[in-house]
């Protein structure tokens, strides 16, 4: 049986699936519990071995097909027909990968997994101009290469179900926005005279065209994420009691953030 | 739609887009720099090309050839990858690199993937349209 609040992130780091994993490490930094965080380097053992502790979630970057999804070192990991189908019962499974909602991701929804999100063709991460190396993992975009804006657009999808309590259906929504936010920097923002600019919002816009989300979208599978629906700052922002002091203490809101 | 209104969508588009075939009218592609100079001079032509760009604005594509819009799309993507030839990467098991000319292969060829390219393209002209 799932428990809620415990996510798996599978993080390989060869064959360009570093790039993801580098974004998922941070994400793992910035969340607190309750919260649970498993990350694996993407082996196919260490994999089997996380899911012993039956997390809720399973988010994983790796090379795919229609049918496929693979891990550290291309190796196959969960295939139509294959013996980790239905492993994922109960699970919101999100791959960041190639094709896979074409028959994998619909397969996994009818062998029990709760909800699932994919991309139905491919999945551009990066692109680069002429002879540029590629940049380090993390790296922000510039004027000739973007492996970042796309990736970061997926991971938003997980940001908002461990950090504020979205359900699929919202997770798919904050990955659309994250998109369209760097689509606009591209198009009339601050990169749009970038010289990769019309390669760079190619990849987004054709990345945010085949999303897909399947499954039940109203699932939450981080009910106790971190943050509130609003948070309130307080003025003076400490206030000392003393032992055996009683009474009101009167204060001030200042602000009242809506998210 | 006024002058003001057309250099406000020409400024708002990068420099690259404004030098490539965007507007479509008749059989031509008009670039956003050939539009805006026809109608600062107030030319026949001009006050189509601003109609015609109003229209587009409002979405009325669908009244559009979609024949002619494709065709724009397919030599917008030519013409970008030849003058800025990019190398793309995903997360496909098979053919996870595509380089420019593999890509424009694949445009000509309107093969499946080169026709999703197309549409892809399609999707961006017309957010531009917009902006």
């Amino acid at each position: 049986m799932p428990t809620l609040n415990r996510v798996l992130f599978s993080e390989p780091v060869q064959h360009g699936m570093e790039y993801a994993s580098c974004l998922y490490k941070k994400l793992a930094q910035q969340t607190p519990p309750p919260v649970q965080v498993i990350e694996t380097n993407g082996v196919v053992e260490a994999n089997d071995e996380a899911m012993k502790q039956d997390p809720i979630v399973f988010y994983g970057v790796g090379h795919g097909n229609y049918d496929r999804f693979t891990v550290e070192c291309t190796r196959l990991y969960i295939k139509v027909g294959g013996p980790r189908i239905d492993w994922f019962r109960g699970m919101f499974v999100h791959l960041l990968s190639c094709i896979t909602a074409q028959q994998l991701g619909p397969e996994l929804i009818n062998q029990g997994t709760k909800a699932y999100i994919g991309y139905y063709h491919c999945f551009y991460y990066g692109c680069w101009e002429g002879d540029q190396p590629r940049p380090k993992p993390c790296d922000p975009p510039d004027q000739y290469r973007d492996f970042y804006s796309m990736l970061d657009s997926d991971v938003e999808g997980e940001r908002a179900t461990l950090l504020r309590r979205a359900s699929i259906s919202q997770a798919q929504e904050a990955i659309k926005a994250r998109f369209n936010y760097h689509i606009q920097l591209y198009t009339t923002g601050p990169q749009k005279d970038w010289p990769n600019a019309g390669n760079a919002l190619w990849c987004l816009n054709y990345n945010l065209k085949y999303l897909r989300a399947l499954g039940d979208l109203s699932f939450v599978p981080c009910p106790s994420g971190a943050e509130p629906d609003f948070k309130i700052v307080l003025n003076p922002s400490s206030i000392t009691i003393k032992q055996g002091q009683s009474g009101t203490v009167q204060v001030k809101v200042e602000k009242v953030l809506l998210r | 739609m006024s002058l003001g209104l057309v250099e406000k969508w020409y400024w708002s588009l990068g420099v690259y887009e404004r030098n490539t075939p965007l507007v479509p009218l008749g059989r031509t592609f008009y670039t956003p720099t050939e539009v805006l100079s026809e109608v600062r001079k107030d030319t026949t032509l001009g006050r189509d090309l601003q109609s015609q760009l109003e229209a587009l604005r409002k979405g009325a594509s669908a009244r559009l050839d979609p024949a002619l819009l494709w065709d724009m799309a397919k030599m917008r993507l030519i013409k970008r990858l030849t003058e800025r030839p990019s190398t793309f990467i995903s997360y496909h098991m098979d053919h996870p690199i595509l380089t420019a000319k593999e890509f424009i292969q694949l445009v000509i060829a309107e093969t499946d993937r080169g026709r999703r390219f197309i549409e892809t393209e399609i999707d961006i002209v017309k957010s531009l349209w917009k902006v």
